[in-house]
């Protein structure tokens, strides 16, 4: 009985033995780095020995054995060669589908260069896609979800302290947010609109985004393109959308930016100015147009049934108020108004049929006059009938 | 004298000749019934009940067709006249003890046709195939499910899956025009058959030559419902919101008013309880008769029924009005 006792503690003890020595013995010690580590995309493929060195198959401060290659925490500067290590691999990446030209595009980046100099102020990966517990992009808990952009470049670009030592300003994040993007990000919960990396780039992070904006309006960009102020961007004297339109505070663009962009390079009364006032002019009055017939439909459409039909010809004048948006910036002041005109008669035609049609609809009550003079006549007449043939009974009946 | 307890004769002589309320007001419903079906075939000629076209052509009903929207107004107005008129028969019917033998199968069967008048409107409720007609259905979908035992069939019967799409248009527009007019036209029949020979013959054979009194009675109240239903048709037909769209769910949409009640059981109660609770109720309304159906009731029976009757519109009215201010 007492060997069987031994055997099988011998047993176990074996059995665990070769469980543990399967297992990482890095847990035993760092059990909260393994709750983060265990939450993140890598802990399905990738050990802690993959990052930090060293031989997690033996106890203890056995496994920091600098001879296996440990290398304990990783210095600042060291972190995107590591990560690269293999994010750059494109066999070990083969089945991740995620690109291996992170680490190229770093190090051309803003971060990268300053890096190579010596600067560990600069983010490295860890940064911004955090250490341990590193989750997909698509998961709205990530620091990189479109939604913690503007929130993890913020923690270091809204440090104004910082930025101090780099000569750029710390509001960029909170200009960001009230801005034109910031607001279809966060207000309209629109999930492509632009964070601060659509502009910038995310491993391949520059400064300069003088040509940012055409990547997304390049139907803006090409009638920019045809106008005169192309040619003053080739010379240097303005950028391409950020001198009238701003950089980060970027407000949703309308009429007044005729007002406030314009004088800014124009005198009052000097051709260009005059052309802007043109385009202001012409694009209000389409854009009144077509508000006022689309507020018109909206309201009959409630009580009138006939009124739906005209909302796909409001459809087609809006399509060509929307045209002449990106083709102003060719400032070509007729080819707007050829748009506008299109988008104002149709407005107009619009308006007046259904004004007409009201009209009609308000026959309507004529019909119920009529009706409800149908009733009480051929009531009354019922009524008298029906006063007589109880008289006749009366008189019929003791 | 005229007794609600028994079947009492038309008032003769001198007196214009009298009928219960309740047989008035099924008047009406009969009449309704008629004009919904004619409304619902002139739709019929012009409708199309696929999840592409049902849309369209109630637009094209709406702004092509020469008063179509007229025709879609009163079919709209008169089915919503019509069960405003049919709870009112019932209720009167309640109060009148006109469930009590010998007319226990016409209350039997009353009870079905107006399940069925409620099975019309919502069925109907889908076909227009608009934002408000998606979601309202979309939203019934748990109360139903939540029905114990029968459930999961009735969502299979009727959605065919669990999905609301192109397949539930079309049962639901088989059920509306193929299935339920049918089964409503028979049970219509066999409750007219039943409250002739159990009480309205005997009342009209008492008063000889009370016909034409009658029929004058009931034109003259044929022609305010028309008038009431054209005016309601004409000056507020029914919306028609854009197209249905799955991925835009229509925030705070609420059933039509007749089921109010039933949509606040559905909110404060687990599916499974709210379904239970519609069956139990429905189960108790059925079995008035069986519970109360001596010909002559005692006074305590008599309280207890209006008792029972007031405090059930209370709540029911309560529900509705509970659930209509919560939006």
């Amino acid at each position: 009985m007492r060997a069987v006792t031994v055997l099988v503690v011998l047993g176990v003890c074996v059995a665990s033995r070769v469980a543990w020595s399967a297992s990482d013995s890095c847990s035993v010690c760092h059990s909260d780095v393994k709750t983060e580590y265990e939450a993140g995309v890598h802990a399905a493929t990738v050990s802690c020995t993959a990052c930090h060195g060293g031989d997690a198959s033996v106890p203890k401060l056995e496994a920091h054995d600098t001879a296996k290659g440990y290398r304990g925490k990783i210095a600042r500067a060291d972190v995107p060669a590591v990560c690269a290590s293999c994010h750059a691999d494109p066999e070990r990446m083969r089945n991740s589908g995620l690109p291996v030209d992170q680490f190229a595009m770093y190090q051309n980046s803003e971060h990268g260069t300053r890096l190579k100099r010596g600067d560990t102020r600069v983010a490295v990966c860890t940064d911004c896609h955090g250490v341990h517990r590193i989750v997909s992009h698509t998961e709205p808990t990530s620091p990189v979800a479109p939604r913690n952009v503007a929130a993890t470049c913020g923690r270091c670009h809204s440090d104004a302290q910082l930025m101090g030592a780099y000569k750029l300003p710390a509001d960029q994040e909170a200009k960001y947010r009230e801005s034109v993007h910031g607001r279809a990000l966060y207000v309209e919960d629109h999930p492509s609109a632009p964070t601060c990396a659509t502009c910038h780039g995310a491993h391949g992070a520059q400064e300069d985004v003088s040509t940012a904006c055409g990547r997304c309006h390049s139907r803006t960009r090409d009638y920019f393109d045809e106008g005169p102020h192309a040619a003053a961007v080739k010379q240097g004297k303005m950028t391409e959308c950020a001198s009238c339109h701003g950089y980060h505070e970027l407000p949703a663009p309308d009429r007044t930016l005729f007002e406030t962009a314009c004088p800014t390079c124009h005198a009052p009364d000097s051709p260009p100015a005059l052309t802007a006032r043109k385009l202001a002019a012409v694009l209000t009055q389409a854009e009144e147009s077509l508000d006022a017939a689309e507020d018109d439909v909206a309201t009959l459409e409630r009580t009138m049934p006939t009124a739906a039909r005209r909302r796909s010809r409001l459809d087609q004048a809006r399509s060509y108020y929307l045209e002449a948006l990106p083709v102003q910036h060719a400032l070509n002041v007729e080819r707007v108004e050829d748009l506008t005109r299109s988008a104002r008669s149709i407005s107009d035609e619009a308006r007046s049929a259904m004004h007409e049609a009201q009209q009609e609809y308000r026959l309507r009550y004529l019909w119920l006059a009529g009706i409800w003079g149908y009733v009480f006549a051929a009531g009354g007449v019922a009524y008298l009938y029906r006063r007589e043939r109880l008289a006749q009974r009366r008189e019929r009946e003791p | 004298m005229s007794d609600s307890r028994t079947v009492s004769p038309i008032a003769s002589g001198a007196a214009a000749p009298r009928l219960r309320l309740a047989t008035r007001l099924a008047g009406l419903v009969v009449l309704l019934f008629a004009i919904e079906a004619v409304s619902g075939v002139l739709l019929l000629v012009y409708y199309r009940p696929a999840a592409d076209a049902a849309y369209l052509s109630i637009a094209a009903i709406n702004d092509e067709v020469r008063i179509g929207w007229v025709v879609r107004s009163v079919h709209w107005w008169a089915a919503d006249l019509l069960i405003a008129l049919a709870i009112a028969h019932l209720v009167v019917s309640y109060f009148s003890r006109a469930y009590a033998r010998p007319r226990r199968s016409a209350w039997l069967s009353g009870i079905l046709l107006f399940t069925l008048v409620l099975g019309f409107g919502f069925t109907g409720t889908l076909l227009p195939w608009d934002q408000y007609a998606y979601w309202s259905i979309d939203s019934t979908r748990q109360t139903i499910a939540g029905i114990p035992g029968i459930g999961s069939f009735l969502i299979y019967l009727f959605w065919g899956g669990w999905e609301l799409g192109g397949e539930v248009l079309a049962r639901f527009f088989a059920f509306h025009v193929g299935i339920l007019p049918w089964m409503a036209a028979a049970l219509l029949a066999a409750h007219l058959v039943i409250a002739w020979r159990t009480g309205l013959q005997e009342r009209l054979s008492a008063a000889p030559g009370a016909e034409p009194i009658l029929a004058v009675d009931f034109w003259i109240a044929t022609l305010l419902c028309i008038g009431v239903l054209l005016s309601a048709a004409l000056s507020a037909p029914p919306a028609l919101l854009g197209p249905a769209d799955p991925l835009t769910p229509l925030p705070h949409v609420q059933p039509r008013w007749y089921f109010l009640p039933a949509r606040m059981l559905l909110r404060h109660l687990p599916g499974a309880v709210a379904g239970l609770t519609v069956l139990v109720l429905f189960v108790l309304v059925s079995a008035v008769p069986l519970i109360d159906g001596r010909e002559r009731p005692s006074t305590l029976a008599t309280g207890a029924r209006w008792a029972i009757g007031l405090a059930a519109i209370g709540v029911i009215l309560w529900m509705a009005v509970q659930q209509y201010v919560s939006a």
